[in-house]
């Protein structure tokens, strides 16, 4: 189990990691980014599916970034398509009626979930004093039944990080679920040092 | 450089992977941990134009003039510090590196679209380099344009097809006339709101209907077992040419529709659009129209058109079945006067109550035609017996003796029927037309209120009276016409007070045409106004004649014919002509019929009480023929009646003529009338008229008529 004051902690660590990539996607971008964590749960498997409620058919996007070193894991972003579409869209700034990503707008959206994700990682490492090395992300698109195991990649009965987000890039309200799957060790190493910078500011 | 290679994994030399990262097809910079080149590939030789023995060892940000993005360097610094890998959209990042596919384009500024990779290299746990990866993505980026341009045009196609869609639906729905597309099994597709409206139909129950219990055809067809459509259509004969059928709505009634049909261009599946009129109303307009154009419109009847129709179709099966077809021509007597005396609309009225009672005499399949005024027709169809006319003609004649009661007037009207038969005399039907109009034309000379049967004697007589007609237009122009006088005995003062001037025609080849045969037909063919003319003239030098003689009061007694009588409406020309003769009005005496003064009584008392201011005597001639009384004709200014000679020749044996004489002249006196007897041949009758004190005589007894210059020694000898 989890304590209100330690899901406050997480909670404060993700909204530092996106503050970090919201500033950096604002200087990409040249335009103002906004990001915000409203909350914070640790779920299995099965709570994760019945909580984000897609359907089987539905089409999703995915983009996952691989950690390995002292901390291991996937972090992922799940944008329903449309809203997926409609960044990406945005971010080509150029009006496409196209209804499916292109190789190179799937890129862009994966370099933006690349940079929140990698914020994010770097300062859980930053705070935990660990390292950990990431892959580049990648993307995957498809019905959310076919493609959320092979994207999630873990054995189900792990505990999921589950954090909604809510982001506005372009003056566009977008709604995103971010995911951080670790093993078992890992979040209660992350826990442990949760417990321990909280005794620390004497919060415990 | 010669050594030997040296192994690194699975056999491959140092010296083979080097090779491979130096020839790879994208741009491969691997940088110290101090951010110095290391590796600098031939492709990065080839686009930046940066050799390899110039790049290395640099610092990777000193070799491009302009530096290296915020976004690489905190890339690079990622890798190196934290073991992060980047990737760099070719959307988000323009160009991170200067690098040209050629030198044209290095020269046009046009860099290659790029792709680029960072990571981390480690050596153990601990990070030794950082890997750089450029991509080349122009190819992608033109892709992508090629993707985006024919989204365009597709999109636009399908604005445009959704547009023209959209007007499509708009034309349709606003169309007047109901649209509907059907299937093959009479399931209907797409319509719009006419036709719901057209069959009475919610939008939501049209779309479960079926083409087969809207259009009664389809209807009857389907019911008798067609179930296609294609079979129906081949039945009924309905091609793409526009056909009337009959509408059919859910509570079975049906109206009439104007359809036309279109097969739809889809053979795996048959359609068809159609195309539906409401005409209910046009037909109601065409009805209308044809029983316009055949019937007449104030009785009802048929009509001149349709009676001819009816004649030639009923004369087509006398032949085929030899019986008799039997035309009557009836025609109102005394019409006119009701029209003119009291007015249009009761003479409307009065027609159309001749037309039923006419109607309710006949049997249902005979024709009855209003062919003009007050012309009847009646065409009997079909007759075994030749009498059968007369039969009818003397019922309808029977349905005349009660009187019309028409917008308050109680009015007695008398019917002349002409009868012809055919087959008969008449061989067309423009000869059976003239022979029962020249029958009816015998009945009314006749007395009226009659029938009369054409017979070929009648023929003749048209016959003569169409040569008459031709030879009195010529008498008048020479000179054919001559007066005789007969003298107006005083049986007061015993002489000779006046004379009748009576009209004869020697005619160059017929001799002496007495004018009771040729006045009418002048009458009936517009010459009476002519020959009353001359008449008037030339009685007028006569009167002067004799004046001129020496019997300055002698009056000349004139007869004014009736049609004449409507001709001289002016009294002034009458004045005139007897000024001009050198006499005056008073030596004039205008002898008038009963009947003419009747036919227009306010007219007749106007004119006469002109013509009377005028000087002119006024008689009234055949006295007792016509149906005036006495005490109706105090209303006229007149001076003398004539007394006609059927009543004075039976005197004085007679006791009805006595009777009848001796009343006229009683109470003509009372008016104060001088009487005039007519056809006085004997002395007796001289004598009875005498004692009953009758003023003047007229007849054989005195003397018969004579040219002008024998009467005057005659009147020399007797005065």
């Amino acid at each position: 189990m989890i304590s209100e004051l330690q899901s406050d902690y997480i909670k404060e660590l993700f909204n530092v990691g996106m503050g970090a990539a919201a500033s950096e996607l604002s200087e990409l971008i040249n335009d103002e980014v906004f990001m915000s964590v409203p909350s914070f749960q640790l779920i299995n498997w099965q709570q994760l599916t019945n909580t984000l409620g897609y359907q089987p058919n539905e089409a999703v996007t995915m983009v996952y970034v691989s950690m390995d070193g002292q901390l291991k894991g996937r972090g992922i972003l799940i944008y329903p398509t449309t809203a997926s579409l409609e960044l990406a869209h945005r971010l080509s700034e150029d009006f496409s009626p196209l209804d499916d990503l292109t190789e190179l707008e799937e890129e862009a959206l994966s370099e933006i979930s690349g940079i929140i994700i990698n914020n994010i990682i770097s300062t859980i490492c930053k705070q935990l004093n660990v390292n950990a090395h990431t892959s580049l992300p990648i993307c995957e698109r498809g019905r959310w039944d076919s493609i959320a195991e092979k994207a999630i990649d873990i054995d189900t009965s792990h505990k999921i990080m589950f954090i909604g987000m809510y982001f506005s890039i372009k003056h566009k309200d977008l709604k995103g679920e971010l995911l951080f799957l670790q093993d078992g060790e890992t979040i209660n190493e992350l826990l442990t040092h949760t417990t321990n910078a909280l005794k620390k500011m004497g919060v415990e | 450089m010669n050594h030997s290679p040296k192994p690194v994994k699975n056999g491959l030399s140092e010296e083979a992977i080097y090779e491979a990262l130096n020839k790879s097809e994208q741009g491969i910079i691997i940088l110290s941990s101090t951010c110095k080149v290391e590796f600098w590939n031939q492709w990065m030789e080839l686009t930046s134009k940066i050799s390899h023995a110039s790049a290395i060892n640099q610092l990777l940000s000193s070799l491009f003039p302009q530096g290296l993005t915020k976004r690489m360097s905190h890339a690079i610094n990622m890798a190196l510090d934290s073991g992060r890998s980047s990737l760099l959209s070719q959307k988000l990042n323009k160009y991170p590196l200067p690098l040209y596919s050629s030198e044209t384009e290095r020269e046009s500024d046009n860099p290659i679209n790029q792709m680029v990779v960072i990571k981390p290299l480690y050596c153990g746990n601990s990070i030794t380099n950082c890997l750089i990866s450029v991509t080349d993505v122009s190819k992608s980026v033109n892709r992508e344009k090629v993707l985006q341009e024919i989204a365009v045009r597709a999109q636009a196609g399908v604005n445009h097809l959704r547009n023209s869609e959209e007007q499509i639906r708009t034309i349709i729905e606003s169309a007047q006339d109901g649209i509907i597309t059907f299937s093959e099994d009479g399931s209907i597709g797409q319509f719009n709101s006419a036709a719901a409206n057209l069959f009475q139909l919610s939008h939501s129950a049209m779309r479960s209907a079926s083409i087969f219990n809207l259009i009664e055809d389809f209807y009857l067809a389907n019911s008798a077992g067609l179930k296609k459509t294609s079979q129906i259509i081949k039945e009924q004969n309905i091609n793409s040419n526009v056909i009337e059928l009959t509408g059919r709505r859910l509570d079975s009634s049906t109206f009439p529709i104007e359809f036309t049909l279109s097969q739809l261009e889809r053979p795996e599946n048959p359609g068809y659009v159609s195309i539906i009129r409401d005409i209910t109303s046009r037909k109601q307009a065409e009805e209308r129209l044809e029983a316009m154009a055949q019937y007449d419109t104030l009785t009802g009847l048929a009509n001149r058109s349709l009676f001819t129709e009816r004649l030639k179709h009923a004369i087509k099966n006398t032949k085929r079945n030899s019986n008799y077809t039997i035309l009557l021509f009836l025609d109102l007597d005394r019409f006119k006067v009701i029209n003119d005396t009291l007015g249009h609309e009761v003479g409307d009225c009065l027609l159309v109550e001749v037309a039923k009672r006419i109607s309710n005499t006949l049997r249902n399949n005979d024709t009855i035609a209003r062919i003009g005024g007050d012309e009847f027709t009646i065409i009997l169809e079909n007759v075994s017996n030749s009498i059968t006319g007369g039969r009818v003609a003397e019922k309808i004649i029977k349905k005349f003796d009660t009187p019309f009661d028409i917008l308050g007037n109680k009015l007695t009207v008398s019917v002349s029927i002409g009868i012809a038969t055919h087959p008969g005399a008449a061989n067309s039907i423009t000869e059976l037309r003239r022979n029962a109009d020249t029958a009816m034309y015998k009945a009314k000379i006749s007395g009226r209120n009659k029938y009369c049967y054409f017979t070929s004697d009648m023929d003749e007589e048209t016959k003569q009276r169409l040569s008459l007609e031709t030879d009195l237009r010529k008498a008048i122009k020479n000179n054919e016409f001559t007066l005789h006088l007969q003298p107006l005995f005083n049986l007061k003062i015993g002489t000779t007070t006046g004379a009748e001037a009576l009209i004869r025609w020697q005619h160059p080849e017929r001799g002496n045409i007495p004018p009771a045969q040729f006045i009418p037909v002048a009458e009936d063919c517009g010459h009476i106004a002519e020959v009353g003319k001359w008449v008037f003239l030339n009685a007028c030098k006569l009167a002067k004649m004799i004046y001129d003689a020496g019997h300055k009061e002698f009056r000349v007694s004139i007869n004014i014919s009736p049609k004449e009588f409507n001709i001289y409406k002016s009294p002034e020309q009458l004045v005139d002509t007897v000024k001009s003769a050198g006499i005056e009005p008073h030596n004039i005496d205008l002898e008038i019929t009963e009947g003419c003064i009747m036919e227009d009584t306010k007219m007749s008392i106007d004119l006469l009480g002109k013509l009377s201011d005028a000087g002119f005597h006024i008689s009234v001639d055949d006295f007792g023929t016509g149906y005036s009384s006495l005490a109706y004709l105090r209303h006229f200014p007149l001076d003398v009646l004539k007394i006609d000679q059927s009543f004075i020749r039976d005197l004085p044996q007679d006791p009805d003529a006595i009777a009848i004489s001796k009343a006229i002249l009683h109470l003509a006196h009372s008016l104060r009338l001088r009487v005039v007897a007519e056809g006085v041949e004997t002395q007796e009758q001289m004598e009875f008229l005498k004692d009953n004190k009758c003023d003047v005589i007229q007849g054989y007894h005195i003397a018969k008529p004579m040219p002008a210059e024998q009467f005057i020694n005659w009147l020399n000898k007797n005065h």
